[in-house]
């Protein structure tokens, strides 16, 4: 099902856990860092961000985690396999056209960007950019995307 | 939940990502990419080719 989106957030809630996904607002460079190297994806407008917390938790980090990426463009840290911190990483990003699910992966330790670490629960959707939002199927039985407004304002006084 | 920790994980190795070496035409930058279109990270042109 598409799921139209401009600047807001599509918030997929399940019981334990929750996915958030938004739109990439312009083309850049996405650096990804590994322990070995740096690699640099093209990102383009209208790709997706998709934030994963598979153990849920607060969405504003997940908020704020977004904007990091696709408006400042901070680089995503990968960590190496079986490194102790992945099981301390309570949030995940991933930047693609498409963003499939997956509950059986280690938790920032890959740097392919078609996956993200999921719960059980969220595992197996797949995310699709589609014209002006988001394809997503299948969709878990009685999940229904809500769209969120957010923006960081700063009042300087 | 999902397997942190626990012993499965599915293949996806690290070194499946293979970037390709690039040199910005803008501003010189050299660096490895993936993806269909590469964009520089220092300049953000995609303006690039194949170093």
């Amino acid at each position: 099902m598409i799921h139209t989106l401009d600047d807001e957030f599509l918030l997929i809630k399940g019981k334990q856990s929750f996915l958030l996904a938004a739109l990439v607002k312009n083309n850049f460079g996405l650096c990804v860092e590994t322990a070995q190297d740096e690699y640099v994806q093209g990102v383009e407008a209208g790709d997706l961000v998709v934030v994963s917390a598979p153990e849920g938790g607060a969405i504003v980090p997940a908020l704020m985690l977004i904007d990091l990426v696709r408006t400042f463009h901070i680089p995503l840290l990968v960590l190496p396999k079986n490194h102790p911190g992945s099981k301390r990483i309570s949030y995940v990003v991933s930047v693609s056209p498409e963003i499939f699910t997956s509950c059986s992966i280690r938790r920032g330790t890959h740097p392919d960007q078609h996956v993200i670490c999921s719960s059980d629960e969220l595992a197996g959707i797949n995310l699709k950019r589609s014209e002006h939002g988001v394809d997503i199927s299948p969709l878990p039985g009685g999940i229904i995307p809500r769209k969120i407004k957010y923006e960081i304002k700063t009042d300087f006084f | 939940m999902c397997t942190v920790g626990g012993p499965v994980d599915i293949d996806l190795p690290p070194e499946r990502v293979q970037g390709k070496d690039y040199r910005c035409k803008e501003c010189g930058e050299r660096f490895k990419g993936v993806g269909k279109k590469p964009i520089c990270p220092s300049c953000q042109s995609d303006d690039v080719a194949l170093a």
